[in-house]
């Protein structure tokens, strides 16, 4: 099998184990916060501002300034931690991270090394695993750099840089390392997402950077408990390039080490058109950031009071709503999942199963279909919707016999933009179901008169044309023939002949 | 000596600096002198408790809020506007961009 041009063939489960290795991959997140201010300086926080509007004296890293930590940063970033099942330190130390690059105004990046702001903690997966989270600290972001002219242009040679990301809050999570395959980095992800908006910490737009992720992975034998030399996949800023990045290294590090070689260790870029890792240039030089305290800053020292003000603010968390859906409303695991996506979804299914409680599955499956796609065309948000007890009251229409399923997406699509209710839509739109027999029978008589051939196949003993007949009365009725009570009147007259 | 040449040299690259042989000699015995120095700090109990361990206030009302962008209006001790004054001390800008030689690999940074 040659491994380097087979991108699919372990597909999300990563390393086959009958290759008789295994991955570990370990993911260094890192969360834009939302807050209105930077980290160290009352700069705007704001995404899409004019190149270096939003930049002070502070940010720029001018000699003699100071920085003052954004109290509000710290809150959220304890709430997040709290979330994700951390423990939050009583006692933690900013420090100082010393490199040089242009985006770096300060040669330094104000971070925490020994002393991060929480420990410990764990994510559950909607597949079951769990994956551990080894720390979550606190620092300040660097600028952006640009390597063409906005808008499009070469810019050969050069290289333009931004500083109104620089200083705007970041928390860094680092999960341990032993995730086990590409998709459960990829659930990882996806649900931290969740965590992030439900917690309110982060907007978690991954188009704007707020949420980007780096990536290590390794293979060791199957068995062994010592890990492999990993390499590092940097700025991966979509779920799917993730577990994409993911499955190609492994597939890679597969090939080099099954054909005896040695895994390098290095850091590496990611491709999204080809699907490719590719190695950054790197030079043999050990990274020494020669950490040390921050002396502008005082050590941050948290009351019990603080972190349990941030634990009483905590939303129910996705996974435990999700349980909460399934065991509550007896849906599916994935329904429930899905359902519990996003606060507004899970508020909005909930109300709707209020208005309507005979109907939570129903309910659920006219919300995942017909609701999400009704948003999708329209491209708006779920809070834009027609009101969940709206959607109710259609559902209850089709629950009660009062419309067939057609009738109903009718109803409900009329509903979405008028004020009657679903009932006077129903009978505007003369949608309700018809079991009068007197209408029914003439349009099965219709029915059989036109279709003479459907009609001589069934009489001849091919009883599946006879669908096909009361498929010609419901198209006639638009949907509003009960279509058992027209299978029945066909039969019977059918029976006469 | 608690600081050699070679540490001196290590230093020297990290920080970008290019010194002399003479000079790393002299630097090794000054910065030695600075590394001792604050070792005898150590030795120093004050009796009270640190300045460090008080608590972090967290009621600033205001902490979060921000003010005016710094760019757009003039610097503290000119006239100039800041992003002004910044774009005139870098080697070279475009627009409202600062310019510098292209770097694209990562070395390590968080970008």
């Amino acid at each position: 099998m040659s491994v380097a041009q087979s991108t699919t063939g372990t597909g999300a489960v990563g390393v086959p184990v009958d290759t008789g290795w295994e991955t570990v991959i370990g993911l260094e997140v890192h969360v834009q916060l939302r807050t209105r201010t930077k980290m160290f300086c009352r700069c705007e926080n704001r995404f899409g501002a004019e190149p270096n509007e939003l930049v002070c004296p502070v940010c720029l890293g001018y000699p003699g300034t100071l920085p003052a930590t954004n109290q509000h940063a710290i809150d959220l970033a304890i709430r997040l931690a709290l979330a994700l099942g951390c423990e939050v330190r009583r006692r933690s130390v900013f420090a100082r991270k010393n490199y040089f690059y242009p985006d770096l105004p300060k040669g330094y990046q104000i971070s925490q090394y020994d002393e991060p702001l929480a420990e410990g903690g764990s994510v559950p997966l909607p597949s079951g695993n769990t994956v551990r989270i080894h720390r979550l600290h606190l620092e300040e972001d660097a600028g952006k750099l640009l390597h063409e002219v906005p808008g499009g242009g070469p810019l050969p040679g050069r290289s333009l840089v931004d500083f109104n990301r620089c200083g705007v809050p970041l928390v860094e999570i680092v999960t341990e390392p032993e995730i086990g395959s590409p998709a459960d980095a990829q659930a990882y992800l996806q649900v931290l997402h969740q965590v992030l908006l439900y917690t309110g910490a982060s907007d978690g737009n991954m188009e704007e950077g707020s949420l980007r992720c780096d990536a290590n992975l390794s293979l060791r034998p199957v068995g062994e408990t010592a890990l492999g030399t990993k390499t590092e996949v940097k700025n991966l800023n979509s779920f799917r390039h993730v577990a994409k990045a993911l499955e190609y290294e492994g597939e890679r590090q597969l090939h080099v080490l099954t054909s005896g070689g040695r895994v390098e260790q290095e850091t590496r870029s990611f491709e999204p058109s080809t699907g490719v890792t590719r190695s950054l240039r790197s030079k043999e030089e050990a990274h020494d950031y020669r950490y040390f305290p921050e002396p502008d800053l005082p050590t941050v020292v948290l009351s019990r009071e603080r972190i349990e003000r941030q634990a009483n603010q905590l939303p129910e968390l996705p996974w435990t709503k999700s349980a909460r859906f399934r065991d509550a409303y007896g849906l599916r695991l994935e329904e429930a999942a899905l359902l519990s996506g996003s606060v507004a979804l899970a508020t909005y299914y909930e109300r709707a199963v209020a208005a309507h409680q005979k109907g939570k599955r129903t309910i659920a499956n006219w919300v995942m279909t017909e609701l999400l796609r009704e948003l999708k065309e329209r491209s708006i948000d779920v809070n834009e919707a027609i009101a969940p007890e709206r959607l109710a009251a259609v559902v209850a229409l089709v629950d009660s016999g009062e419309l067939s399923t057609t009738a109903a997406k009718e109803v409900l699509a009329a509903a979405w933009d008028s004020s009657e209710t679903p009932d006077q839509i129903a009978d505007r739109l003369g949608l309700r179901q018809v079991r009068d027999d007197t209408q029914l029978e003439a349009w099965a008589d219709e029915a059989i008169a036109a279709n003479e051939k459907a009609v001589a196949e069934y009489l001849g003993g091919r009883r599946q044309a006879l669908g096909y007949l009361v498929g010609q009365i419901m198209k006639a009725s638009r949907g509003s023939a009960e279509p058992r009570a027209a299978q029945e009147i066909l039969r019977r007259k059918l029976a006469d002949r | 000596m608690s600081l050699g040449v070679e540490e001196v040299r290590r230093i020297a690259e990290l920080a970008r600096l290019r010194i002399s042989a003479r000079e790393e000699a002299t630097f090794a015995g000054q910065l030695s002198d600075i590394v001792d120095y604050i070792d005898q700090l150590r030795e120093f109990d004050d009796g009270a408790a640190s300045f460090e361990e008080t608590e972090t206030a967290s009621d600033v009302a205001d902490n979060d809020l921000p003010r005016p962008a710094a760019a757009a209006g003039p610097a503290d001790l000119d006239e100039t506007p800041l992003l002004d004054q910044f774009l005139d001390n870098a080697p070279a800008s475009l627009d409202r961009f600062l310019l510098v030689p292209q770097v694209k690999a990562t070395p390590g940074g968080d970008e």
